[in-house]
């Protein structure tokens, strides 16, 4: 391998073309320092682009490989204009066969104002293959978190498993974040974490969750006003539709509407049938039905009944309905894609204490 | 709106309006079509309108395209292009055009019927919020007629009543006073809405959060240590055709005395006693009051009016003020002005603020610049001051004071510049700037002024708007100096068109040892 500086014009080139780069894993700092270094003195003698490297957070990406992998950089290419961040992406197969780690560095760019100056932000890759993931993974991505930035790990198309290299994100992470899809399964994953404080205390979040913060919002806006005050206190019912690999999804919304309602005592009474107690203490029974499938969204209907009629929040097409009692009314229905989800659990949303709540509330529900 | 609705608690997004319609005035207006409209898409496609919503456009001209029409706007200016039509269908489903006179109190009972009409089919409840986008001169008679046709709740019970009024507010101290009367006549202070759409930018936003969310700047935010501050507002463009309007407004009125005298506010400002909006605007307004008036003969020596002649700008030939349409031969308006002011406090005593405004200058850049005073140039600056041992070291270079420069636009960020040591072996020493940008740091793409300031009005929260006492302060320092440049004579000074301004104005700041800074 040729430095950037000896020979390495091409190498130059194509890291400042976005290009992914070979680097021995031992020399991934130098590399990147050596390429910045070589950049910023192309820019100053006008050769180059003025360029600017920024940096918000550390994302650490942690994948099993194949089309999880793949799909996991194609999202860091898709959010890297948006969120500035040294990434580490991590494909990890501990039941492959033992290999040396291989790395390969990457800048992602995007055009400043008016066009003329790059701003770039750094990608490392490391492949992990049989006994390198737990022997040796963990003290690299040790060394290559920059400091004073906050750190975000992301599973992505994977649960944290508790071995060593979830660990050493656990313990660097301000922000975990679990990208798996949200079936039961996963949830309890979710739920087992939780109750382990130490593994807890990075801020934790879902996208399972953060799918249905519209939904959330959108039940929440049918009790505004002109809706009486009052009304949700009289709901007696809830019934979700979603589809089989969403039931962790309705299962949160369901927790979220015992966090904020004051119900109690969450219990199974059936297949996909729960009962709460309403702070009156009047039971509520819940159920998950089946959708239709052929839905882009998570949840495809909510529905609150009270004595004076339905409260639901329905999938129609590429709208949403909102039907009250008195009235009901189609809105346009915006479906986050997966880069938007990130961004958003790198946001103020990813530190949702509403989440854990919820989770509580639904942990008697999952054992 | 503090909210009943338990499923609110909570949300990330619990900032949602109550139900409501709001009246834009002058609806057939440029001010509506380029921003008042779009940023209501944008608020509707970021799903920060409440359900139930809508838009009535008022105007003197028949429009019976103007829904079609606002469209297409959208299409232009909104932040977010093209338009999504699911969102457009949404929002236009609430939106409807009155055709009516400013001056006849039956239209004003025929928009009435319109908006209760509006109520019972959209569930907006009654409350509204006017716009007022119309030419000022229309503003005390809209209120009044408002007030008139029973359309203002001053009750402060439900429904709410809210007036967004544009600038300019007055185009004096006496017209101010006259005006914010009128206002007070009909409705509350709180809910009168002056927008100075600066407020509405982020970077000005975070002003008040770079100095009261770091323990780094605010302990040297003082006469103590900081030596003095410029103020800067250049445009590279001319008056573009707007001869009719600015020849009535000059600089002074047109930027100095809302936008520039608003982020100096905030910038020299005391800590508010929280982040509300009385609050804030009570520590805004002292600042306002604590400015030093201008004795008619400091006004020669203190402040540059200036004109610009013809001149070249970016490779083109450019002609001069005059030749502008709409601009009298012998006009004497200003498109440059520069002041130094001082704020008699505490906090700010000696310390000079030097302000700027003007058109067709040499680049497009708004900032504050604040310049510390200079560590005790010992071992580096003067070299002939230098001992010989300190020479023969090698110590040499460029000690400059540090300075902090926040950057409202373009390229919004914050520079912070200080000395640092030349690699190699001697001591050589060389300014150097730690940037941060916001462009970089953050992807995210910010919304517009307007998106913030409607949404905000809409809420319930006028912390971002200008209130009565602070209009009339600013005023009354401005035309204390207008009667200055009269009773004075004050020259006019030229400067050619994409030039930073006339030499008078580099005299002013010579005068006291000191330059502009060149952005």
């Amino acid at each position: 391998m040729s430095s950037p500086e000896t020979g390495g014009g091409s190498r130059l080139d194509e890291f400042s073309s976005g290009k992914s780069i070979s680097v021995a894993p031992g020399s991934i700092e130098k590399e990147l320092a050596s390429m910045w270094r070589n950049l910023y003195l192309s820019a100053q003698k006008g050769e180059r682009t003025a360029i600017t490297r920024a940096c918000l957070w550390n994302l650490i990406v942690r994948t099993p490989g194949g089309a999880a992998f793949t799909e996991a950089k194609k999202i860091v290419d898709d959010i890297s204009p948006s969120l500035p961040a040294h990434v580490l992406v991590l494909s990890t197969n501990a039941a492959g066969p033992d290999a040396p780690l291989e790395a390969w560095i990457e800048a992602n760019w995007h055009a400043g104002g008016g066009g003329s100056r790059q701003i770039g932000s750094e990608e490392v890759t490391i492949a992990a293959s049989g006994s390198a993931v737990n022997e040796l993974l963990p003290s690299m991505v040790r060394a290559l978190v920059v400091s004073d930035v906050p750190t975000a790990a992301v599973w992505h198309g994977m649960s944290p498993s508790g071995d060593a290299v979830d660990g050493e994100l656990f313990a660097a992470a301000q922000r975990a974040v679990v990208g798996v899809e949200g079936s039961e399964d996963s949830l309890r994953g979710m739920a087992a974490i939780v109750e382990t404080s130490a593994k807890a205390a990075a801020d934790l979040t879902s996208l399972a969750w953060l799918r249905t913060t519209a939904w959330r919002q959108l039940l929440a806006s049918l009790f505004d006003p002109p809706t009486p005050e009052g009304e949700l206190a009289t709901v007696d019912g809830v019934t979700i539709s979603c589809s089989e690999d969403n039931v962790g999804a309705a299962l949160l919304t369901l927790g979220w509407l015992a966090t904020r309602l004051g119900w109690k005592g969450a219990k199974r009474v059936g297949a996909r049938i729960y009962q709460v107690t309403s702070s009156k203490g009047e039971t509520i029974t819940a159920r998950i039905e089946p959708a239709a499938s052929g839905g882009d969204d998570v949840l495809a209907r909510v529905e609150l009944s009270t004595p004076s009629g339905p409260y639901a929040v329905t999938r129609d097409g590429r709208g949403v309905v909102l039907e009250t009692p008195e009235v009901a009314r189609k809105q346009p229905r915006h479906v986050p894609s997966n880069a938007d989800l990130w961004l958003d659990s790198l946001g103020a949303r990813g530190h949702d204490p509403l989440f854990a709540a919820a989770l509580r509330a639904i942990s008697p529900l999952l054992k | 709106m503090p909210t009943t609705n338990p499923l609110r608690e909570g949300l990330i997004a619990q900032r949602v309006p109550a139900p409501c319609t709001m009246v834009i005035f002058g609806a057939s207006g440029d001010l509506n079509k380029r921003k008042l409209i779009p940023a209501l898409y944008s608020l509707s496609r970021d799903r920060l309108l409440p359900n139930a919503f809508a838009v009535v456009g008022y105007a003197r001209r028949p429009l019976p395209e103007w829904v079609p029409e606002m469209r297409e706007a959208c299409n232009q200016f909104a932040r977010k292009r093209p338009v999504e039509a699911d969102v457009w269908d949404h929002l236009a489903e609430g939106m409807s055009y009155v055709q009516g006179e400013f001056d006849n109190l039956d239209h004003y009972k025929a928009l009435k019927e319109h908006l209760e009409k509006i109520d019972r089919e959209r569930g907006t409840q009654g409350n509204r919020v006017f716009y007022l986008s119309t030419p000022p001169s229309y503003y005390a008679t809209i209120i009044e007629h408002l007030g008139k046709a029973g359309l203002i709740n001053k009750s402060g019970g439900a429904p709410f009543t809210r007036v967004i009024v544009e600038k300019p507010f007055g185009t004096d101290l006496k017209t101010a006073q006259e005006l914010n009367g009128v206002v007070q006549g009909v409705l509350r202070e709180d809910q009168t809405y002056r927008i100075d759409h600066y407020l509405g930018k982020e970077t000005v936003q975070n002003i008040f959060v770079l100095r009261f969310g770091n323990s780094l700047f605010e302990p040297l935010w003082n006469s103590k240590y900081i030596d003095s501050v410029q103020l800067t507002v250049a445009e590279a463009i001319g008056i573009e055709g707007r001869g009719g309007y600015f020849e009535e407004a000059g600089m002074t009125r047109d930027m100095v005395q809302n936008h520039m005298f608003q982020f100096f506010a905030l910038m020299a400002m005391e800590p508010p006693i929280a982040f509300e909006a009385d609050a804030i605007r009570d520590e805004k307004a002292k600042v306002l009051r604590s400015l030093r008036p201008l004795a008619p003969a400091d006004v020669a020596r203190d402040t540059v009016r200036a004109q610009y002649g013809e001149g070249a700008a970016s490779g083109e030939k450019k002609g001069g003020y005059k030749s502008e349409k709409g601009v009298a031969a012998d006009s004497v308006t200003e498109t440059y002005v520069a002041m130094k002011v001082h704020i008699d406090n505490w906090r700010w005593a000696g310390v000079p603020f030097y302000i700027r405004a003007g058109k067709a200058l040499a680049k497009k850049v708004t900032e504050i610049a604040i310049q510390f005073k200079q560590a005790p140039p010992l071992y580096w600056g003067d070299q002939q001051a230098l001992s010989g041992e300190h020479r023969a070291r090698g110590m040499s270079g460029i000690q400059e004071p540090n300075g902090l420069t926040i950057r409202i636009q373009p390229d919004e960020g914050i520079s912070l510049r200080f000395t640092s040591k030349v690699p190699g072996q001697s001591l050589e020493v060389t300014p150097v700037s730690m940037e941060f940008r916001y462009g970089s740091s953050f992807g995210a793409e910010p919304p517009e002024a307007y998106e913030r300031l409607l949404l905000d009005c809409l809420l319930g929260d006028s912390t971002l708007f200008t209130r009565a006492d602070e209009v009339e302060a600013s005023w009354r320092w401005i035309d204390n100096m207008f009667r200055g440049w009269k009773e004075a004579n004050v020259p006019l000074a030229k400067y050619a068109f994409g030039d930073w301004g006339p030499a008078e104005s580099d005299e002013l700041l010579g005068r006291d040892g000191r330059t502009w800074r060149r952005p």
